[in-house]
């Protein structure tokens, strides 16, 4: 039997966008409820004033730390396009809130999530255009970075 | 980690950046980029785990970066041995018998 917690990722186009206000139209959420991936929220980070397009994949059961984990597709230059979302995991610590993307060991940090995710779109910009312009010279473990990156990021423009 | 304990970083491993605003800092050996890391923008803490990742150090030898007891030499020593540096030619044992 289909329930609304059988609901996957795999049911939303990566770049399906939408302002978040609450769950989505036709569903409730009932107080306490586990929020997994079936209330897949969309936004555009609205909240926190930036631009990214976001795509919070899932919530913890009430009383657990949040699993905050976002697709993150922004427009981080002019020059390249991401084709492919990065999957990020926004941890928080005493120095701050930080977005970080495992798959390539890259991070962007703020004082909250806004500027976290602003900072990575950044970083992963300036990442990508010096690894390619370094190829020569990347070691093997950058060149699997830059590799990765190659994976998701496509240049529009030189 | 405060912002300048990163810079004591850039300075005893010598990261290469440029004045253009860069977010990044680049470790390199021998004309090869081995790791980076991301500098400082402001005066705010910086997620202390996350640049020891990017530095492939673990704990006790990113806490001797910072204090005195790792040095320039002694990093690139770790990353040989993690296979991220790989000697050159020049510097690698003769197998040849004489």
């Amino acid at each position: 039997m289909h329930t609304d917690t059988d609901q996957t990722i795999s049911e939303f186009t990566p770049f399906e966008t939408a302002h978040f206000a609450g769950p989505r139209p036709g569903r409730t959420l009932s107080p306490g409820s586990h929020q997994m991936v079936d209330d897949l929220m969309f936004s555009s980070a609205a909240a926190d004033n930036t631009n990214e397009q976001v795509h919070r994949l899932s919530q913890m059961p009430d009383g657990m730390q949040p699993k905050d984990e976002l697709l993150f597709a922004p427009a981080i230059d002019p020059r390249l396009k991401i084709s492919s979302p990065f999957r990020v995991q926004i941890v928080r610590s005493n120095d701050g809130i930080s977005a970080h993307i495992a798959e390539i060991e890259e991070f962007g940090h703020g004082a909250n999530r806004g500027e976290a995710l602003d900072d990575l779109g950044k970083t992963i910009a300036e990442l990508y255009i010096s690894l390619t312009s370094r190829r020569e010279k990347l070691s093997t473990d950058l060149a699997g970075v830059l590799k990765s990156l190659e994976e998701h990021i496509i240049r529009v423009r030189t | 980690m405060k912002v300048h304990e990163f810079s004591k970083l850039e300075t005893k491993l010598q990261l290469m950046t440029r004045n253009s605003g860069d977010r990044l800092a680049w470790f390199e050996h021998e004309g090869k980029v081995i790791t980076r890391t991301k500098r400082s923008h402001g005066n705010k803490d910086l997620p202390e785990h996350l640049i020891r990742q990017q530095l492939k150090l673990n704990e006790e030898q990113f806490s001797g970066l910072i204090s005195c007891s790792v040095t320039r030499d002694d990093y690139v020593e770790i990353l040989t041995k993690k296979g991220l540096i790989v000697p050159s030619d020049a510097a690698k044992p003769s197998t040849e018998e004489k």
